[in-house]
């Protein structure tokens, strides 16, 4: 069967790699004794596939995995042991079956939703940022740096207190990365945009409809 | 609960990998620092992933961490891009774990794996604030010991420890632990302490030793300082575990988050070498050769992987066609690890005892190549150097090996052993060539999978401590060099020159290595002035600086044609013969005369030939005796 597991990725562990955390999860699901199933070859390895990797640095209350696992074995015993497998790095929030037919986690990735929070009262308002015509944004791609107009990506973009909350677009088309999107606002504002200056979280990745992908 | 950081996060964004430095990792060790007795950092001066991939950091870290009364914490060499961060923001040298300076620690643990990381260990001084000199530290200081296999030499390093450790890990750790926690129930001062742990067999304290020169640069004496006489032991007696089977094993070894360079888990199958060849340190320190019990390694295996989920499981040992159950235990492993798709690897295979019924079973070899190591180009310098396998052995194994279906062969050698001559230069040449030959004979051509290819690799040769070559000279680079050119000639003159490709390795880090492994006391000073010099990281090529070492060593007044370039005599005070590693002088002066008279010496399993390492009472001495 196919699961959709939904983690967290805390603090302690927020300066791992996408490819060290694929590499994590590996070994979390021998440790906590959940049976997978694995792909025929030379080189046998477990069927599983993150739904979006995440930057170095950044926190998250929902990242998601699919993984196929032999059938039977029960969905609350493989998140209570995967769970202590990880040892409080990551938390096990949720894990489902899959039913046939829906589309797996990468694929299904439309919407990502962040907060931001800043470690002081350095914007006070968001002085009509998303009341501009277009948002035009420098943006790194495979053919080297485009110009291309970001607002009609951003789907939401609020302050509340000294935190910013925002939806952007994810997935394989139009990824629009949190710090695009916070470098412009700076500098939208007159302001000198530092990672050190924000604690960026990812609260959820999130499918047709803005649908959270533990819920399609 | 969130772990603390010493590191804010705007450091930590701006290096390479920065969960090098944030630990937390899997099996990692975490204590309440109020509820023990004793602090201990346990350093590899590397950084993080090579540590990370070391067998012998893990079984010290599970010793310690064993008792609830200490808590080993780890830590490693900062690369050079948070070097320059700690410096300049004045950050100092941090513990993994706990992520709390190493200056509270009681304890600093370095072990010594190889001797181009001695600027590394002035590295972790330097940014833990702890002074080089240990005649420099106060009470304060935590105490610096060092262990390993350079510890085997110590004298290069002696200014920089307060005390080094002999031996095999597992033996008097406690001993000395508890010696300390009494010391500091009754407020001892740390020179007390020093003394008493000097007679703690296997402790070795430098700055109780004094050492006399005579007029030509050779040591007069090697003696405890006249107020330490009758206290401090003349010789230091290397520690070994005598029974492997019943000693405990690293079974929740930290997994790392960051990729390690051995990422995988370790089976410790074996210690020591039955073989001797005259050229390896390792072969003489770690006799006797001793070990483990099938079923013993069998618990471990299952439990290790439960543990960590790791998908492939090493054996690891000098040489592990020696081991009497090989063909259980890995039957035993492939069975067991079959669900789980877990890898068994198995390096150090004899090409003399190459079996392809081993090989087949162990799945990773197929997808690479194979590794042999004949050393020496020429039978007549192979058995100069006791490496007892005959050019038959290797073309045999070699078309064992076609016939499987390999058609990728590494082949290692070492230039410039002693005596060595033109012919036995081109003789690796020749050797490569006749397994290319041997190749196209064997195989068919419709059944071939393309070209054979074949890499030569060569080492230069660097005498060791502890070794019959021990008295032996090095080249000087620039001979080395000519050494490796003409052997690049004689391969391209070779019919099959195109399925033989050849590398070298760097001559001018080889005579350093050969500067720090054969110095003594005085090379301290030459290792203090080329940190000074910015040089860190010297096991790396892109950060060893040759221009920098022969600078250090001009103003140290240390001589390299002293030192590396000479031929020693055979009375002499070498600078390691303090320390008693069971394998004689008397072996050691036999085995090189046997050297020079080109006579192979038999094996520990065939005959026992009396080397002395059977006063340990244990492994393979004993049981040839019952």
């Amino acid at each position: 069967m196919k699961i959709r597991i939904k983690f967290s990725k805390n603090d302690s562990v927020k300066f791992l790699g996408h490819l060290d955390i694929m590499r994590f999860f590996q070994r979390a699901f021998v440790r906590a004794g959940v049976k997978m199933l694995y792909s025929e070859g030379f080189n046998p390895h477990q069927k599983m596939s993150f739904a979006q990797p995440l930057g170095v640095g950044i926190t998250s209350t929902g990242e998601y995995l699919d993984a196929d696992v032999v059938d039977g074995q029960d969905l609350t015993e493989i998140k209570e042991n995967l769970d202590k497998a990880c040892q409080g790095g990551f938390d096990i929030l949720s894990v489902k079956e899959l039913p046939l037919g829906v589309p797996n986690a990468m694929s299904a990735v439309k919407y990502a939703s962040y907060s931001a929070d800043f470690n002081d009262n350095i914007l006070p308002d968001l002085n009509g940022f998303m009341a501009q015509e277009c948002i035009l944004t420098n943006k790194k791609t495979k053919s080297g740096v485009k110009e291309i107009d970001i607002k009609p990506l951003i789907y939401k973009c609020e302050l509340n207190g000294n935190t910013l909350h925002f939806i952007v677009s994810a997935g394989s088309e139009n990824n629009i990365k949190p710090d695009l999107l916070l470098e412009n606002l700076m500098s939208f504002l007159g302001l000198q945009y530092s990672r050190d200056m924000v604690k960026i979280t990812r609260r959820d990745l999130l499918g047709d409809n803005f649908i959270p992908l533990s819920d399609l | 609960m969130d772990r603390k950081n010493a590191l804010n996060d705007k450091i930590l964004l701006s290096v390479e990998k920065p969960a090098r430095y944030t630990g937390g990792e899997i099996n990692s060790v975490m204590k309440d620092k109020d509820k023990v007795d004793i602090r201990f950092a346990m350093c590899f001066p590397d950084v993080y992933e090579i540590g990370m991939s070391h067998l012998g950091l893990q079984i010290i870290y599970t010793l310690l961490n064993n008792r609830d009364d200490i808590w080993c914490e780890r830590v490693f060499s900062v690369w050079p891009d948070l070097h320059n961060i700690m410096k300049a923001d004045n950050i100092p040298l941090f513990a993994l774990e706990s992520q709390d300076p190493i200056k509270d620690f009681d304890f600093l643990g370095i072990t010594l794996q190889y001797e181009m990381a001695y600027t590394n260990v002035l590295q972790v001084l330097d940014l833990a604030g702890i002074p080089f000199n240990a005649s420099d530290r106060t009470d304060a200081d935590p105490i610096v010991i060092g262990g390993g296999p350079c510890a085997y030499n110590p004298e290069p390093l002696a200014d920089f420890f307060d005390m080094f450790y002999i031996g095999e890990g597992e033996t008097v750790y406690y001993a000395l632990m508890d010696l300390y926690k009494e010391h500091k129930k009754s407020g001892g001062s740390k020179m007390d302490f020093l003394i008493a742990a000097s007679q703690i067999p296997g402790i070795y304290v430098p700055m109780l030793y004094e050492v006399s020169y005579k007029e030509d640069g050779t040591i007069g004496s090697f003696r405890p300082k006249a107020e330490y006489a009758d206290t401090v032991p003349e010789t230091i007696i290397k520690q070994v575990v005598s029974d492997m089977s019943f000693e405990m094993y690293p079974e929740n070894p930290v997994v790392p988050y960051v990729q390690a360079t051995q990422d995988r888990a370790v089976l410790e199958i074996q210690r020591g070498c039955i073989r001797g060849c005259r050229f390896c340190q390792a072969g003489y320190i770690y006799r006797p050769f001793r070990t483990r019990s099938l079923e013993a390694l069998k618990k471990y295996a299952e439990k290790i992987i439960a543990n960590t989920g790791y998908e492939e499981i090493s054996l690891s040992s000098l040489s592990s066609s020696d081991c009497p159950f090989l063909g259980d235990l890995l039957d035993f492993l492939i069975k067991e690890f079959h669900e789980n798709k877990v890898n068994v690897s198995l390096p150090s295979l004899r090409i003399d005892e190459f079996s392809l019924d081993i090989m087949s079973k162990v799945q990773d070899v197929k997808k690479s190549s194979l590794t042999f190591a004949p050393e020496a180009g020429t039978q007549r310098m192979r058995n100069v150097i006791n490496k007892g396998i005959t050019e038959e052995d290797i073309m045999d194994g070699s078309e064992k090996a076609f016939l499987g279906g390999w058609n990728k062969v590494k082949l290692y050698f070492m230039l410039g052993l002693p005596g060595e001559t033109e012919e036995d230069i081109k003789g690796i040449a020749d050797v490569a060539e006749n397994i290319a030959e041997l190749y196209y004979d064997t195989v068919p051509k419709e059944q071939r999978m393309g070209k054979v290819a074949i890499t030569i690799s060569t080492s230069f040769f660097i005498p060791k401590p502890f070794t019959p070559f021990q008295w032996e000279p090095m080249y000087k680079p620039e001979v080395y060099l000519e050494k490796a050119a003409l052997l690049n000639e004689t391969v391209k003159s070779k019919l099959n020159k195109k399925s033989i490709k050849y590398n070298w390795h760097d001559a001018k880090t080889s005579v350093i290595e050969g500067l720090l492994a054969k110095g003594d006391r005085r090379i301290c000073e030459v290792i203090s002035k080329v940190y000074e010099k910015g040089g860190f990281y010297d096991a790396w090529t892109e950060h060893f600086d040759y221009d920098r070492w022969l600078e250090a060593c001009d103003e140290a007044g240390v001589d390299m044609d002293f030192f590396v370039y000479r031929r020693r005599s055979l009375d002499e005070i070498l600078p390691w013969d303090f320390i008693n590693i069971g394998v004689t002088k008397k072996f050691m002066l036999k085995e090189y005369d046997n050297s020079l008279k080109e006579i192979v010496t038999p094996n520990c399993a065939e005959k026992c030939s009396g080397c002395g390492a059977g006063c340990f009472g244990g492994g393979i001495c004993i049981e040839n005796k019952n």
